[in-house]
């Protein structure tokens, strides 16, 4: 199976094989995992514009970034899509369909695609999609989407996470943007009104329009049909200009500090809840028990910094 | 003593008599999700004669669209068949023929029911394996070599390319001297329920549509003994669904094609009365006889009161039926004998205008010329012997038929309705919600039977530890090399200007939405064009669909 | 961590009624799924499996292609350098189901099978591979 060296090299010419193995080791979280982590964010970082798309299901997230990725692999790009779909509760399992919309474009060298279970990591967005988000940078990628779960369990950490935030819309859905309105509307940056082909459409693009003159910086209204490949120009455009604008303006370089935070806490909150769960003793009042166990870390963190 | 009180007495008896002898479920529960109670009668099942049955050949259709049904003419016993080359095909036509059935019906591989030559790509390993395969119109010339088109009635199930397989049909006639408008026949042509439940579609909706209204409107104009569709809620029903959304998906789909040609201005009554309907058979007897009536009435009223159809013919739901394969068992093969005996009894109490019946051993492979002759001759037996054709729906008037048959069509209605508020059949494709509730009671189904709630003889009750081995048919892998050698022959011989040039009138025809496209395509076949040449074209134009996800 | 299984359905076949049901009762079984969707060649499956990192792959033919489609698929995912497992579901006859296990299908499974074999026999493999 080679070394880490091997894997990096490999990661670095772009090998799909390679970056598959790169995500599989991460999500095994074995020893090789954190040898593998310290190199790719050791390295001097390189940076691809890193699309999130968010919005209600039946919305037609998974289509929209079928044929976004189809007009960019046409003109020469490299892209790079992570799904996330929920794990159902019950039984811990999970069907991963956003694939499907994309199958068609395969096999091809410039297309890679990934799915992730949410496992019920908080927002859905769990640290080993964070770090393919890395590893994906590592290999080349121009452009990377992360399609998230649905409205409602992410919006608030992919506008942390994200470079550019993409809300698919589609007609019909008012009452939704009355329930939306102290969410994700504030957060996006481009609003996609989806199904153009649909009747009526230009009614919900006329509500949409003149719900978004309200806030404060109204972002872009893009509207589309993803099933006639209407306007995806128009898309991709709104989501250039939206990013370099940001990159000008520096703040780029906030999100990615805060890509990193968000990381850091996800790890810290991920590795510190089984030794958390250890601590709890069945008879103990809850409150009681937490506070003291903050303060014996505290203690501890103080001891270690002393030394 | 008068009924009410009656009713109570009995009631009393019945609660008696359960306190000792429990019955076999708490609840007894139809696959449509309808609790049936113990006994129906007049108090639980009342029947206005006039207006909810009415009179043979007369609307609501309730009782059958003839006023004498089968003591004239058998329902059309037509076996689908099909598979390796077209002279293959072609000596099974002839043996079915010989046998006494009385209409064709063609079954295609899945490379030409998606529009793909033999020499495809994404023909390897299915040429001539689930039917014939058909590049050219030499091989049609092959398919039906030694029959008189001008005598037999040829159903042909395609759906994306049913255009240019219906305009091959029309070249072989014309090359025969046979004048298209004696042809008669069937294309499948219902393209909506295959992005439901079947899957072999091309072309986006919109489209779609456009090709289909095409054929409509070029039969209704040309070929007045041909069937441009045949609506079918078959394969929504093999895809899992119950009786009920198999009717209801069915109906919302025949309105949207309604409405298509509607559109373009022709009047319903000259077209409506080609539409034809298929239907699937399942093994519950008294819910399936029940869904065809009332599938009759409601029809009727939808086409009256909706789309202000006034003659009878184009109110009349006309339909064929096929037993359902998905019920069909490879444990103890030869009980499938006896499940598809029940299930052609229910469509022919049910009042079918015509019935394929399966073979035994389909779920175990392709058909072998033995179950396919026993599955002829149970229709046969069901029609000479056990005299259940004798007499115009035999079980109208039992109050449990008029009740099973009041409730499914308004259930039906309710299902069309909640789809009518979506925006129609369409939107509620591209939304997924039709696949969604198909896979819905497909997983409730099995689940049941996991879990021993629907008992399958021979699968969880009855079971045999078996060995048996069956005869299976296998197709020869050479029929691919055999295909492409003929349709290299076939664009060797053929004058290759006319073909660019047919080719491209289709092109140019394609993009101007009000250009019936039948003659277009009738010139490509004429001129050798091969079927994927011909899609190829029109895929350029209309784009490939790709579906919603939905599980 | 789950293991993840791809659901394919390899030809032209559209009917995807039993791979649907496949991947929901593993889905219920705790398994992570990716389901293809329908019309898939041999080479989009390999790529499938290889962005995945499926542990499992199942195919499911009803059109009576698999002959030619199961072998194949398995020779391009391997020739990958994967190696998970493969099973094979659909209408397939017992003399093709023993050819096809020599053409490099780990297990097939016949007409009739219900998907709770599939899991057994998944589970009996993860087991063997500890």
């Amino acid at each position: 199976m080679g070394t880490i060296e091997d894997l990096i090299n490999g990661l670095k010419a772009g090998s799909q094989w390679h970056l598959a193995r790169a995500i599989n080791i991460i999500e095994k979280d074995g020893p090789e995992s954190e040898l593998l982590l310290s190199r790719i964010y050791g390295e001097v970082e390189k940076f691809s514009p890193l699309i999130g798309i968010t919005g209600f299901g039946g919305a037609g997230k998974s289509s929209l970034v079928g044929v976004v990725a189809e007009y960019l692999l046409d003109r020469g790009k490299k892209v790079g899509v992570l799904a996330v779909d929920p794990t159902s509760p019950r039984s811990g399992g999970s069907i991963l369909g956003d694939r499907i919309r994309l199958q068609h474009l395969f096999p091809n060298e410039n297309l890679f695609f990934r799915s992730y279970a949410n496992k019920g990591a908080f927002g859905g967005l769990s640290p080993v999609l964070m770090e393919s988000v890395r590893l994906l940078e590592f290999a080349g990628f121009d452009y990377i989407f992360l399609e998230t779960v649905g409205i409602g369990q992410s919006e608030v950490d992919i506008s942390s996470f994200a470079d550019v935030v993409v809300l698919v819309l589609s007609p019909g859905l008012g009452d939704e943007i009355q329930f939306l309105k102290g969410g994700i509307m504030e957060l996006a940056d481009v609003f996609v009104m989806n199904k153009m082909d649909m009747p009526n459409a230009n009614i919900s693009l006329a509500a949409l329009e003149a719900y978004a003159r309200l806030l404060d910086e109204p972002p872009p209204i893009i509207p589309t049909s993803a099933l006639l490949k209407e306007n995806v120009v128009g898309v991709v455009e709104a989501i250039e200009r939206v990013y370099t604008h940001k990159a000008e303006s520096g703040v780029l370089d906030k999100v990615r500090q805060s890509r990193r935070e968000v990381l850091y806490v996800s790890w810290v909150e991920k590795m510190l809840k089984e030794v958390i769960a250890e601590q709890y003793r069945p008879d103990e009042v809850p409150y009681r028990a937490a506070a003291d166990l903050v303060k014996k870390i505290r203690r501890c963190l103080r001891e270690a910094e002393s030394h | 003593m008068g009924l009410e009180q009656g009713r109570e007495k009995w009631e009393a008896l019945y609660e008696k008599h359960l306190q000792k002898h429990p019955e076999r479920f708490e609840k007894f529960v139809l696959d449509s999700n309808i609790e049936v109670e113990p006994v129906y009668d007049p108090t639980n099942s009342p029947v206005d004669y006039e207006s909810d049955l009415g009179w043979p050949g007369c609307f609501p259709f309730t009782r059958g669209i003839q006023p004498n049904m089968y003591r004239g003419r058998f329902w059309t016993m037509r076996q689908y068949a099909g598979y390796g080359t077209a002279e293959e095909t072609n000596q099974r036509f002839k043996y079915l023929l010989e046998h006494g059935q009385t209409g064709l019906s063609v079954a295609f591989d899945l490379p030409t029911q998606m529009g793909y030559d033999s020499d495809h790509e994404l023909a390897l390993g299915e040429v001539g394996k689930v039917g014939v395969a058909i590049d050219t119109v030499e091989d049609m010339h092959r398919l039906f070599d030694g029959i008189d088109l001008s005598k037999v009635s040829t159903s042909m199930t395609i759906n994306a390319p049913a255009a240019v397989l219906l305009a091959m049909y029309i070249v072989v006639a014309d090359e025969k001297g046979i004048d298209r408008s004696v042809l008669s026949g069937t294309i499948q042509n219902d393209i909506l329920k295959e992005y439901v439940a079947r899957g072999t579609y091309v072309f986006p909706p919109k489209p779609s549509l456009r090709l289909i209204a095409d054929t409509i409107e070029f039969c209704a104009k040309e070929m007045p003994k041909w069937n441009p569709i045949s609506i079918s809620g078959y394969h929504i029903r093999e895809a899992g669904s119950t009786a009920t959304e198999e009717v209801a998906f069915t109906f919302a789909n025949a309105k949207a094609y309604v409405k298509e040609v509607v559109a373009r201005s022709l009047s319903v009554d000259s077209f409506a009365g080609q539409l034809s309907f298929f239907f699937n058979a399942h093994n519950n007897l008294f819910e399936e006889i029940a869904k065809f009536r009332a599938a009759r009435r409601l029809w009727a009223k939808i086409m009256k009161d909706e789309f202000g159809a006034t003659s009878d013919r184009a109110m009349m739901l006309r339909f064929h039926t096929q037993t359902a394969g998905s019920t069909l068992t490879a444990q103890q093969p030869l009980n499938n004998v006896v499940r598809v005996t029940l299930q052609a009894l229910a469509a022919v109490l049910g009042g079918t205008q015509s019935l394929h019946t399966n073979s035994y051993d389909e779920a175990l492979s392709l058909p072998t010329e033995e179950a396919v002759k026993v599955a002829l001759r149970t229709q046969q037996i069901l029609a000479y012997e056990s005299g259940v054709a004798d007499v115009v729906d035999p079980l109208g008037g039992s109050y449990y038929i008029e009740h099973l048959t009041n409730r499914l069509e308004s259930d039906i209605k309710d299902e069309i309705d909640r789809i009518d508020k979506m925006g129609g059949a369409v939107a509620a494709i591209e939304s997924g919600y039709m696949q969604r509730r198909i896979a819905e009671s497909a997983y409730r189904f099995y689940q049941g039977v996991a879990k021993g709630e629907k008992l399958i003889v021979g699968v969880n009750i009855f079971t045999e530890h078996e060995e048996q081995k069956f005869r299976v048919l296998k197709v020869d892998p050479k029929i691919r090399l055999e295909q492409i050698e003929n349709i290299k022959n076939v664009k060797a011989r053929r004058d290759s200007e006319k073909v660019t040039q047919s080719l491209n009138e289709l092109k140019v025809a394609a993009q101007d939405k009000n250009e019936n496209l039948m003659p277009h395509i009738i010139e490509c076949v004429r001129a050798r064009c091969t079927l994927g040449e011909i899609m190829d074209t029109l895929r350029g134009v209309f784009g490939e669909y790709r579906p919603p996800v939905v599980f | 961590m789950s293991l993840k299984v791809i659901v394919a359905k390899p030809g032209l076949d559209g009917h995807d009624r039993q791979a649907k049901i496949i991947a929901r009762t593993l889905k219920d079984h705790g398994y992570d799924v990716v389901y293809t969707g329908i019309r898939q060649t041999p080479s989009q499956i390999a790529q499938t499996a290889l962005q995945e990192s499926a542990d499992v792959v199942i195919l499911n033919c009803l059109s009576g292609a698999h002959m030619e489609l199961f072998p194949e698929t398995a020779r391009r995912v391997r020739e990958l350098g994967l190696a998970p497992l493969i099973i094979g579901t659909g209408v397939i006859p017992d003399d093709d189901a023993e050819e096809l296990v020599k053409m490099g299908i780990d297990i097939v499974f016949g007409p009739g099978t219900s998907p709770l074999r599939v899991i057994e026999a998944i589970k009996t493999w993860e087991q063997s591979r500890i």
